[in-house]
């Protein structure tokens, strides 16, 4: 059993910096912070976990098309994944590349949503357009610096009551959950903390705790300063509380540490590097998952703990060159996705092992998704690689997702259909924002009315939903 | 005193000025300031005062010195008699105003005694904050060098000088010769990032570091996208893949910190695109006649020159695609080295003959077609088709350049980016007209587009150096590292200690793989785990000692008279001066005097270096550290 830090005296002090405002200062806080440290409970326990995948997947060696002639050692001459090392779907025509093996539990429960074909109109094949369109939420704006997560949070109260009800694991905060008012980012999990201990600690935390309350004067960003100073207080206190260095629970059926943060957690595997299932320079990824998922676990029903929102990234699916096809690069970064996601659905749905803390399941109330860019062409480059393209992959795994396989088989995935653009991308069958809205409205609770300004223009274009959550 | 009728309510305070500058001169102060009034035009004025070389004006809220905080500097080194303050107070709120005499032999005149006979204070002085202001601005803030050198020139003096780079010696600076050492010319990647922290800290050219950074950002380039390039040669060790990698980006930072004060940004733009930094970064080497890459081509344009969305269309993109055709990087000898169509060495001869990995220009992979851009504009360029002649080729890049760097979008973007950095997050029209008008101003030494020239109008726009900027941006995380080195006598290689924070604050300067470069404005660097690092990055230096990690902070103190057994008061002021130029608030002060002088427990205890130190690094945690 964990034992909690009564963070009260927090709020308390958090409040007396919002008794300074009433000097005529109160246009300095966001108002949000305000609603934020006033407001009473929380109105939701739904979770969502994303995952970005930097770089832009290759979906089609990802959730292969085995059924279309096209794919093929002509198309790809190094890359291609024979449909006897793959893994059958079962509908005939999709198969996961084998580097996914581990998310066969997920997919057999019913339980992971793995989609084909996802993009949207005017596809940016530029690596930051693309991510920043796919995080703010509207294509049509290359520029706006605000995320539709941020958006989905704001326009519906989530942050009621929450001390965090948004947490990003990352070497900064990433744009789809930026916006007026800042959600912490724990870029170093194992450091996220001041380096002394008690009372050295309390002394000057303490000490920083008052001279940020006390707001001195106005310049452009002191007003932000000063909230920040005063969530990261508070944020380091429910932090230490959650102790996630000493959490390491293991998979059931393997013993393996769910997530391999160094090289004592890091399963063993005669066939991988150093004798290890994963390289080294997985572990920051791995870090990063566990304290998501051990925020959402740590939401508890009370509704101030934990949080509602959490996320992370895998970087380095930018397979220009030497991307491999049973070995490689993107082999071994599929493997530490497949493996991060059934982590989650292990730890989320209180099946580990090695976990005294005994959480409950929140599996029912959560929803982890993946996004990534664009796919990449459909034709192997000259480099064993493949450039930037169209329509990729992404997944949605949870409790009342309607598990299967979507847009990739033989009625949703037409003869040509990898050489629809310009004779080279695989064109896009669901908008992303489709997938994302679906997932805000069915499972988050989001409301109706809140949709345009998620996802600006949405009710217009009013594109295809695919009805991946269940009930 | 006198209150003014207007809303919101004005309150004068005319200062009696007493000598303060007794620690500099025995000169006489300037005398009492009398005659103070404001007008319904909210100008501020007042009399004479013969022994004034000048004044400055602070201005505060009553509701802030209602809580014992001082106004602040409102107007510095005003020279006439009035001065003009139009800004409203919000609702509810009331302006005072107060304002001091000043001579150059006596110094500032004392804030005087409120009517309760309560000694004034301002929120730091002008003199100070205005002072520490410029050197963060045009450099990486107070240091002892750059301190010596304001108090032997002046503001203006110090400006004109840090303009002129070859005038201040950096060759007879044996601390950063020292540092230097070993890592000029780097041979890996961490040696390059240690330069920017050892000449950010060390060198006295504060502006022409700051600036060179501003292009080496501006123009970014990756290390890691670079690296893939030498190790595919096959032929390196990966020693020599490091060194050959991190050359091509020392050579661009090389060429792009002499451009910017002895060249045009026609020549630094060019120095960029046809370096093998860039070439291979944005792969342009992958760039070829009818399978275009337009990965460089986009970028050019919406990052380097003309800005997203400002003049140029998809079309554009595809042309200058077709342009940069046939561009790569090979090694050449020596001899052939600027030429681009000289050889590229054979594979065999690659490794052990001497050369340099340059552009290169392939004739036969380049698309001889015509190509149009800016067509129907009145910017439109044609670059006639060379297929009779495909060497010709080699110049549609210049030409394309050429067009580019005089399209009118150049200027504004790069004026703009600018601005940015050194000035304000929120450049005015008139403050891009401004700076754009100097960039075309054909009497420049080097002409139109003359960086040094336009750098010189951005230190001269009035907010620059106005105490409207104060505090109004934020430290990037690398300024922010560098700036707490020199304010401690800091030791570092630029290694140890700094590049684990750097990391974390995610600021790696050469190793950043966004094309866009880091960002200047404060949002984007301001969150919890960011503000984190920054307050344990200076915790972390003040404990420190050692040559590479560390600071001399209490040696610095002794050299200015003061140890442990100093008054606490006296230390903080010491210390307040250096890294705020004073502007703290009693509480602010109260809280470091308390730090100070109580241990772990907050049981009252004498202080000793090591809390002196622990006190300057809690200092550093307070959020106007993370302002500039």
């Amino acid at each position: 059993m964990i034992f909690h830090r009564d963070w009260t005296r927090r709020s308390f002090l958090k409040g007396s910096g919002l008794t300074l405002a009433g000097f005529g200062l109160t246009s300095l806080f966001p108002s949000s912070f305000l609603r934020h440290a006033m407001a009473a409970d929380a109105t939701s326990d739904k979770r969502l976990l994303f995952i970005f995948l930097r770089g832009g997947i290759d979906g089609i060696n990802t959730l292969i098309p085995q059924g279309d002639p096209d794919y093929n050692t002509t198309n790809r001459p190094t890359l291609y994944i024979d449909p006897l090392d793959s893994i059958d779907l079962g509908n005939g025509f999709a198969h996961f590349h084998p580097g996914l093996s581990d998310l066969m539990d997920l997919h057999n429960a019913g339980q992971l949503a793995s989609v084909h074909r996802v993009g949207y109109p005017g596809q940016s094949r530029s690596h930051f357009d693309s991510q920043r369109i796919y995080e703010n939420g509207d294509p049509t704006q290359t520029t706006l610096f605000e995320g539709w997560l941020y958006r989905y949070v704001r326009e519906n109260g989530v942050s009621s009551g929450v001390r965090l009800p948004v947490l990003t694991s990352q070497s900064t905060t990433p744009l789809i959950v930026r916006g007026a008012e800042k959600y912490v980012n724990v870029a170093n999990p194992d450091s996220f903390d001041y380096l002394d201990q008690p009372p050295k600690r309390d002394k000057y935390e303490q000490a920083w705790e008052r001279v940020y309350a006390d707001v001195s004067r106005i310049g452009r960003h002191r007003g932000s300063l000063s909230a920040l100073g005063l969530e990261l207080i508070g944020t380091l206190d429910e932090y230490r509380s959650w102790d996630q260095v000493n959490w390491n629970p293991t998979h059931p059926n393997t013993g393996n540490y769910l997530f391999p943060v160094d090289e004592a957690t890091n399963p063993n595997d005669p066939s991988g590097p150093g004798g290890k299932m994963f390289p080294s320079s997985a572990y920051s990824y791995f870090r990063a998952l566990k304290v998501c998922a051990l925020s959402l676990l740590e939401a508890k029903a009370d509704g101030t703990t934990g949080t509602r929102v959490a996320g992370t990234q895998l970087g380095n699916f930018d397979h220009h060159d030497g991307q491999g096809g049973l070995a490689g690069d993107h082999r071994d970064l599929l493997k530490q996705l497949g493996y991060g996601l059934d982590s989650l659905y292990v730890a989320l749905s209180g099946q580990a092992t090695n976990e005294p803390r005994m959480y409950p399941s929140v599996w029912s109330d959560t929803v982890v998704i993946t996004l990534s860019e664009f796919g990449r062409t459909t034709k192997e480059n000259g480099s064993q690689g493949t450039d930037h393209a169209e329509g990729t992959t992404v997944f949605a795994a949870g409790g009342y997702v309607n598990g299967g396989v979507y847009n990739c088989d033989s009625s949703s995935w037409p003869a040509g259909v990898m050489f629809d653009i310009y004779n080279r991308y695989l064109s896009h069958a669901t908008d992303y924002r489709a997938v994302m809205w679906e997932i805000l409205r069915d499972h988050m609770g989001a409301s109706q009315a809140t949709v345009d300004t998620i996802f600006p223009g949405y009710t217009a274009l009013n594109p295809p939903e695919l009805g991946l959550i269940g009930v | 005193m006198r209150c003014s009728n207007r809303t919101p309510t004005t309150v004068l305070i005319a200062v009696l000025a007493v000598g303060l500058a007794v620690e500099r001169a025995a000169a006489q102060a300037p005398g009492e300031v009398t005659g103070v009034s404001i007008d319904s035009s909210s100008t501020l004025s007042w009399d004479a005062d013969p022994a004034a070389d000048d004044y400055s004006v602070y201005r505060g809220l009553v509701s802030e010195l209602q809580r014992g905080i001082g106004p602040r500097c409102h107007g510095d080194e005003i020279t006439e008699l009035a001065f003009i303050s139009p800004a409203d107070p919000s609702a509810g709120e009331a302006y005072l105003f107060l304002v001091t005499a000043e001579s150059d032999a006596g110094g500032e005149g004392s804030p005087g005694t409120s009517s309760t006979g309560q000694a004034r204070a301002t929120l730091g002085s002008c003199d100070l904050v205005m002072r520490n202001h410029l050197f963060a601005r045009s450099g990486y803030c107070w240091g002892e060098w750059t301190a010596d050198r304001f108090a032997a020139l002046g503001a203006e003096g110090y400006l004109n000088e840090q303009l002129d780079p070859s005038s201040v010696n950096d060759v007879s600076n044996s601390t950063l010769q020292l540092r230097l050492n070993g890592i000029d010319p780097p041979e890996d990647v961490s040696e390059i990032v240690a330069q920017a922290v050892v000449r950010g800290m060390y060198a006295r050219r504060q502006l022409e570091q700051q600036t060179t950074m501003f292009w080496v950002n501006h123009f970014n380039t990756n290390y890691e996208e670079i690296r893939p390039y030498f190790n595919n040669r096959g032929i390196y060790t990966n020693a020599e893949i490091d060194q050959l990698t991190v050359e091509t980006q020392y050579r661009e930072m090389q060429e792009f910190r002499d451009l910017a004060f002895n060249g045009t940004f026609r020549e630094i733009v060019e120095a960029s695109g046809l370096g093998p930094a860039m070439i291979l970064y944005l792969d342009n080497d992958q760039n070829v006649a009818n399978r275009p890459n337009e990965n460089y081509a986009r970028e050019l344009l919406e990052l380097h020159t003309m800005g997203v969305d400002r003049g140029y269309t998809q079309k554009d993109v595809e042309e200058m695609a077709r342009i940069w055709s046939g561009w790569n990087v090979c090694k050449k000898t020596l001899g052939g080295a600027s030429d681009p169509l000289a050889a590229c060495l054979p594979k065999a001869l690659e490794k052990d003959q001497p050369g340099k990995y340059v552009a290169n220009f392939r004739v036969n992979e380049h698309d001889c077609g015509e190509k149009i851009l800016f067509e129907g504009t009145a910017y439109e360029t044609i670059i006639d088709s060379t297929c009779s002649d495909p060497p010709l080729g080699v110049e549609d890049v210049y030409t394309a350049l050429d067009a580019v760097a005089d399209h009118p979008s150049t200027p504004e973007f790069i004026s703009r980016k600018l601005i940015e950095w050194f000035v304000t997050e929120q450049p005015t029209q008139e403050m891009i007209d401004t700076v754009v008008a100097a960039w075309n101003n054909p009497a420049n030494p080097r002409g139109v587009g003359d960086l040094r020239e336009v750098l010189r109008a951005i230190v001269g726009l009035e907010l620059f150096d106005s105490p409207d900027s104060v505090g109004e941006k934020i430290k990037t995380p690398l300024e922010h590292i560098i700036c707490s080195l020199r304010a401690t006598r800091g030791l570092t290689n630029g290694i140890n200690g700094v590049q684990t924070y750097l990391q974390r604050l995610d600021h790696r300067p050469h190793r950043n793989p966004v094309p866009t470069g880091y960002p200047e404005l404060g949002d984007d660097w301001l969150d919890t785990g960011n503000l984190l690092e920054r307050q344990k990055w200076g915790r972390d230096l003040t404990q420190r000692t050692a040559f590479n990690y560390g600071t001399g902070l209490t040696n610095l103190m002794a050299d200015n008279g003061l140890d442990a057994t100093s008054p606490a008061g006296e230390i903080i002021e010491f210390w307040a001066e250096i890294l705020f130029g004073g502007a703290l608030t009693p509480a602010e002060k109260q809280e470091a005097i308390d730090y100070l002088t109580t241990d772990d427990e907050g049981n009252p205890s004498s202080p000793d270096d090591t809390r002196i130190r622990e006190t300057v690094g809690f200092m550093m945690g307070y959020p106007q550290f993370l302002e500039q």
